[in-house]
């Protein structure tokens, strides 16, 4: 195995596996310039980890959470995700007001082309439908 | 619960669910971001926002990796573009306060070390910095750091040794600046073991 500083960073971190971990092990006993680079690697790591953790501020978890209800008030009830138990019967709900709405589309589409462009019935013939005629001279 | 099963909860709508996630995971998306950035304000905005942004990305979170590197993922887009937006005469970090003459000694050294690796961080590019801290601070594998940041593993141990040198040398440059400041404090410490044998 060569030398490979960027597999040392893995087994300083132990993100190798074991058969991975094995082989630079074995390169690095037999090898000055990884062993030095190796110690300096760890010695690094513990350096860096000696930082304190930083001060959390106060509440900073309730400020998030009434920041994520705030965004949900804003945006609406769409962001609000469906109840899972739920989605069946809103999918059947959507789905039945689709079929009203179109059936409504046709019976009022017909309707209107009916009035519209329906049998050409005279003013006169649809007076004497409901028992009434036209005073004579009327134009028919 | 584990955070899967809140998770769950919290997609089929259950708000107290998500808030409970909230709770178990501010305090380390917070320090991520504070160590990632050097700024108080900063990480508490950030952090806010990213809570908030995985609530509404939550239905699309299909679970292929934890919930947390998830949420990590959302805090490093937004750290490493809020770095990629800083000109190079933008105060970096927040000012650090001059020694107090009565301020007790393992807190003098604890700030100062904080200080040496913070300017140490700040002279590593935002992505080499974001790398290090998952691993160093997060404690995160090299393939959740991978998933964290959207790179391959393999880009992953190449940007963490290229972070490991970079900080040692920024670490040997901010000691040999400080070198005169530690030996202030030296001079300090002497000075009141000197004070008290006197008076005494």
């Amino acid at each position: 195995m060569k030398c490979d500083k960027e597999k040392l960073v893995s087994l300083a971190d132990r993100c190798l596996s074991e058969h991975e971990a094995r082989a630079v092990e074995e390169h690095v006993a037999g090898c000055a310039n990884c062993r030095q680079e190796l110690e300096l690697l760890k010695s690094d790591a513990a350096m860096l980890r000696q930082e304190p953790k930083p001060e959390v501020p106060a509440y900073l978890a309730t400020r998030i959470i009434a920041g994520v209800r705030q965004r949900q008030v804003q945006a609406g009830p769409w962001l609000i995700a469906t109840p899972v138990g739920q989605r069946g019967l809103s999918r059947i709900w959507a789905r039945a007001a689709a079929v009203v709405l179109v059936a409504l589309g046709v019976w009022l589409g017909t309707a209107l082309a009916r009035a519209t462009v329906g049998p050409q019935q005279s003013f006169a013939d649809r007076l004497a439908q409901v028992g009434l005629e036209l005073p004579n001279g009327e134009d028919k | 619960m584990d955070d899967g099963q809140l998770v769950a909860q919290a997609q089929a709508g259950d708000l107290s669910a998500f808030d409970e996630l909230v709770r178990r995971h501010h305090v380390s998306v917070y320090c991520y971001l504070y160590r990632t950035c050097r700024n108080g304000a900063e990480a508490e905005e950030m952090t806010q926002v990213a809570f908030v942004k995985a609530w509404e990305a939550l239905r699309g979170f299909r679970g292929q990796a934890s919930f947390k590197t998830w949420l990590f993922r959302i805090a490093t887009n937004l750290c490493i573009n809020r770095l990629s937006r800083r000109k190079p005469s933008d105060p970096v970090s927040e000012e650090i306060p001059a020694p107090r003459r009565d301020e007790p000694e393992e807190a003098l050294r604890q700030r100062l070390l904080s200080e040496r690796i913070g300017r140490a961080l700040e002279a590593l590019p935002a992505d080499q910095r974001s790398a290090l801290v998952l691993s160093i601070y997060e404690e995160m594998s090299h393939e959740e750091i991978a998933a964290a940041m959207g790179r391959s593993p393999a880009s992953v141990n190449s940007l963490l040794y290229r972070a490991r040198i970079g900080v040692r040398r920024a670490l040997e440059d901010v000691h040999a600046r400080d070198l005169t400041r530690t030996s202030a404090i030296d001079n300090r410490e002497s000075c009141v073991y000197e004070c008290e044998e006197h008076e005494v």
